[in-house]
């Protein structure tokens, strides 16, 4: 009997490149109909990808799942246009300064002691982006250190990881350590705040479900990456 | 973590489903060519003007920039302004705060609910809503039905006059139509045919007159060096402030403090013991004040005894105060924009300061009240007013019938084109408002607050550009527009003198689009594409810098020295001898008697009283015992800014403070730091107390613009008639310990 494929280091890298992926979809922008959707299934998918791998439970990731579970059952069935435009109201309330309490989704405000957007954490996402071959699309008016767009950032990293498993073992072991150092340096050090804040400034289970998974999986994938290089 | 073991099918079964799911497009990193060495963006320097006071001084700013990103700033170098302050500072807190307004929002709940439901819109959807409310409302309503609003910055008037004008609507009002400068210029303009608070003494001037202002609190910083310069070269000061002002304390020789309300009273004083002394120029009052008679009859009944049972100030001061401005030639003075016109007899009281130094003969002669020979061709009031071609005033002109304030306020119609604005929720239920299109605008402005959010909230259609989201105003209207700070925009270009400098602004936050430019863009699709420069805001200025025959490019440049425009004549005083100070060129001031005028024609003309009287204001009582002086500023906040828009500005003050003298309080009890209820007849609020001897016993003092504290709800809806403001600094109140 042929024995079965498992999965490998490309697949396992191509599922955190969608998970990250979805994680900044979450935040890039308005959720829309098609978007929803989308995570809708995604979610799913990848959380039972997530227990495929017998990741330890992670507090956070776990109530996440937990909230966002409640919330596609309850409005899959739903009239979606009310469900967007109240989504679209908590996105504005919390990101788009028209809230009573703004949570301003940037590195800036929380590694700065001034909380202004646009200090060195926006200049060094930059540099990282720019060192990879990247930059931020000048159709997307928000800055380098945008949620959505480190994530996006964690998400091709993860995408030249599988890319580089074909190729060698160093190039691997590069792209893996610029997550690390990436994750390490930049989402952990502000991601469980920003979490804390989101879930201090709204009542959405959407947002509240992203935000407690947000700060699960970045500490899960912390881990994962720590194994993923020892492996090497 | 192990993969051994996990069937690659069954993983990508589940994995790849949720790759698959999510669509790969819509990108926010795109690959940028690695063949080319970007360098990290090095710091380079740009040149902007702060608005962060009252938008007038254009302080230039000179800041170093990565990229689009602003890092630092300093003082333009050998700018006229010379220095800038704490405030200017606050704007680097503020361009990057989180908080900042980047997408236009529209309500998606109606008006009246606790949360408006503001949702993100494109500019294009914005836009549509704008130009298809405004064409709907002309066509059913009439184009006058369509208020246009400049707040504060005032930078974009210009170009909203503009647009007001092609629209067809004669209701342009701004802030100064409700509370400051233009109550003060209408006096001005009555008393001397144009307006002045003053000049800058120079080396002539012997006295100065300062009357209800502080520069150091209020002013840009080389103001109130040169009048320290002018203390140390002996000037005499005469200041005039209820409160003991830093002003006070440092130059006045004599310092009087008059009830609040009671200026006319006190310059009657003044001017009686001119009279009689014979302290006055004879051949100037006879020559060239109208009513000159008229004017010695009324003060010779305000004797010094009169003008101290009045006024509170003693006897010998008024005297001594007279004496020494008289007697000490030529003498200049230093006027407030407007805080000598926020009680119920404004026009007149300030008409009465201006009368002082006319009597005296100190009207434009060298280091007296000077006024400009040359002021810049074209340009007549500045940005505050913007270039009357470029505002199309004659056509403006033409519509002033269809203004909504000419029946309610006829000698402010007469001197002012923007419309006294006081009025307009009445105006509003006459159904002769039907929107409101604002840049900058805050309902705390108005007196009694509430009743003015919910006359604009019953409007057709309503908008604000601004940085910030304002509880107190937006959630009234229907459509908020996000504006580009100083630092982003590039109109308008700064003007002092006859030096003309330009700016090199980064590129706005977000979606943020500088102020001239929404206006243009809205002016384009309206129809009139030639008239708005095909929404080029550089296209505009370069329209109004050709009356000089310069451009944008050349400003650009010129760089941090600025470009002059020669002067045609060379300068000269007593103008109103050689015809140098009429539109018609005839010798005379641009009155309608070509005098200065002690008996105002125009009020003459329209039933108001014509000679600068003394009226009786709002009175304490029992129940309402100290007077209330609100709006004195303090240094590092202007108006409702710098509130939250800076949060290091507010370490120095973080919430409403009432001033109360030491005596006051301690006989409510009160000690510093405990809350307190201020309150009037008409409304009251909680504040900080602050015991301190900068006010007088029996006189209370605190800034507006506090949110959760709006002394604006204690003021009532009473007007000046001639001026139609309101008695910001002249309501009877009363405080007790929370």
């Amino acid at each position: 009997m042929t024995e079965e494929p498992t999965a490998t280091a490309a697949d396992l890298n191509q599922f955190r490149a969608s998970f990250y992926l979805l994680l900044s979809k979450s935040f890039s922008r308005e959720l829309d109909r098609d978007t929803l959707k989308s995570i809708d299934k995604a979610l799913e998918a990848l959380i039972e990808a997530f227990d495929l791998l017998e990741i330890p439970p992670e507090e956070n990731f776990q109530t996440g799942k937990k909230i966002l579970r409640a919330f596609f059952e309850q409005t899959r069935h739903e009239d979606d246009t009310d469900v967007i435009a109240e989504l679209a109201r908590c996105y504005a309330s919390l990101f788009l300064g028209v809230g009573s309490r703004t949570v301003s989704p940037c590195e800036s405000i929380y590694r700065g002691e001034a909380r202004r957007l646009f200090q060195s954490s926006h200049f060094e996402a930059q540099q990282a982006y720019r060192e990879i071959g990247m930059a931020k699309s000048e159709g997307y008016h928000e800055p380098d250190d945008h949620i959505a767009v480190e994530l996006g950032y964690m998400a091709r990293l993860c995408e030249l990881t599988q890319e580089a498993v074909e190729v060698s073992r160093e190039r691997q072991a590069h792209y893996l350590t610029l997550q690390k150092e990436f994750l390490e340096k930049h989402l952990l050090s502000w991601i469980p705040d920003f979490s804390r804040d989101l879930l201090e400034s709204t009542q959405s289970p959407l947002y509240q479900g992203m935000a407690h998974l947000l700060n699960g999986y970045i500490k899960a994938d912390n881990q994962l990456i720590k194994s993923m290089i020892q492996d090497i | 973590m192990e993969l051994k073991g996990i069937s690659r099918r069954e993983f990508m079964k589940v994995a790849g489903t949720g790759a698959a799911a999510l669509a790969m497009s819509d990108r926010l990193l795109v690959s940028q060519a690695l063949s080319q060495t970007v360098a990290p963006d090095k710091e380079a320097a740009g040149y902007t003007f702060c608005d962060a006071c009252n938008g007038v001084p254009f302080c230039g700013i000179k800041f170093s920039h990565k990229g689009d990103i602003i890092t630092g700033i300093e003082p333009w170098p050998g700018f006229p302004t010379a220095s800038i302050c704490s405030k200017a500072y606050g704007t680097l807190q503020r361009i990057y705060h989180p908080n900042r307004l980047k997408y236009p929002m529209k309500r998606t709940k109606p008006k009246g609910s606790a949360d408006p439901g503001f949702v993100r819109i494109s500019w294009d959807e914005a836009y549509g809503m704008i130009v298809g409310n405004m064409k709907r409302i002309r066509e059913k309503y009439g184009p006058h039905t369509v208020f246009f609003y400049v707040g504060d910055p005032k930078e974009p008037r210009a170009s909203v006059q503009r647009l007001a004008a092609t629209f067809g609507s004669a209701n342009y009002g701004d802030e100064s139509s409700v509370a400051c400068r233009k109550g003060a210029y209408t006096a001005e303009v009555l008393a001397y045919g144009f307006g002045t608070t003053g000049s800058p003494p120079t080396k002539e001037t012997r006295s100065m007159l300062v009357w209800g202002t502080n520069p150091p609190y209020s002013g840009p910083a080389k103001a109130w060096q040169n009048l320290l310069q002018a203390k140390e070269r002996g000037v005499k000061f005469i200041v005039v402030d209820p409160r003991n002002t830093p002003t006070a304390a440092t130059l006045a020789d004599i310092h009087l403090q008059p009830l609040l309300g009671t200026t006319a009273a006190l310059a009657a004083g003044m001017m009686h013991v001119i009279f009689k002394e014979g302290l006055h120029d004879e051949a100037f009052c006879s020559n060239w004040i109208n009513g000159i008679d008229e004017l010695k009859e009324y003060v010779k009944t305000f004797t010094p005894a009169r003008a101290e049972a009045i006024t509170g100030v003693p006897e010998k001061r008024i005297v001594d105060a007279a004496r020494l401005y008289a007697t000490s030639k030529p003498g200049g003075m230093t006027l407030s924009a407007q805080g000598t016109t926020h009680d119920l007899n404004a026009a007149n009281n300030h008409r009465a300061i201006l009368m002082i130094p006319a009597i005296c003969g100190y009207l434009d002669v060298p280091g007296g009240v000077e006024v400009p020979s040359n002021p810049l061709e074209g340009f007549g009031g500045g940005w505050f007013n913007g270039p009357p071609a470029f505002c199309m005033r004659k056509k403006m002109d033409g519509m002033s019938e269809h203004r909504m304030d000419i029946k309610d306020f006829p000698v402010w119609a007469k001197v002012n084109f923007d419309v006294q604005a006081n009025r307009i929720i009445e105006h509003i239920k006459e159904g002769k408002v039907k929107a409101f299109l604002a840049w900058g605008f805050n309902m705390m402005i108005w007196p009694q607050t509430h009743e003015y959010q919910k006359a604009i909230e019953s409007l057709e259609f309503s908008m604000a550009v601004d940085f910030f989201y304002r509880p107190q105003t937006h959630p009234h209207l229907d459509l908020i527009l996000p504006g580009a700070v100083n630092y982003e925009r590039l109109a308008p270009f700064a003007v002092h003198g006859r030096k003309l400098f330009g700016r090199t602004p980064v590129k706005p936050l977000g979606e943020c689009k500088e102020d001239w430019q929404i206006a243009l863009e809205i002016g384009v699709r309206l129809g009139h594409p030639d008239v708005f420069f095909n929404g080029s805001v550089e296209g505009a200025c370069n329209d109004i810098l050709r009356m000089w025959e310069v451009s944008y490019e050349a400003l650009r440049v010129a760089g941090e020295k600025g470009l002059v425009v020669p002067p045609r004549n060379p300068d000269s005083y007593k103008k109103y001898e050689t015809g140098r100070m009429r539109q018609d060129k005839k010798p005379g001031f641009p009155t309608p008697s070509g005098k200065v005028e002690a008996v105002s024609t125009i009020l003459k003309k329209h039933g108001f009283t014509a000679l600068p009287e003394y009226k009786e204001g709002l009175k304490t009582s029992k129940e309402y015992p100290l007077q209330l002086l609100s709006g004195g500023r303090i240094p590092y906040i202007t108006h409702s800014k710098w509130r939250e828009d800076s949060p290091w500005l507010l370490e120095l003050e973080n919430s409403a403070t009432l001033t109360i003298h030491p005596d006051d309080a301690a006989k409510r009890g009160i000690k510093k730091g405990d809350e307190v209820v201020l309150s009037s007849q008409w409304g009251e609020l909680r504040a900080k107390a602050k015991p301190s001897i900068m006010v007088m016993p029996g006189m209370v003092g605190i800034m507006h613009g506090w949110a959760k504290a709006n002394v604006n709800e204690l003021v009532p809806r009473m007007f000046d008639p001639i001026s139609g403001y309101p008695p910001y600094k002249e309501v009877p109140v009363q405080v007790r310990k929370a």
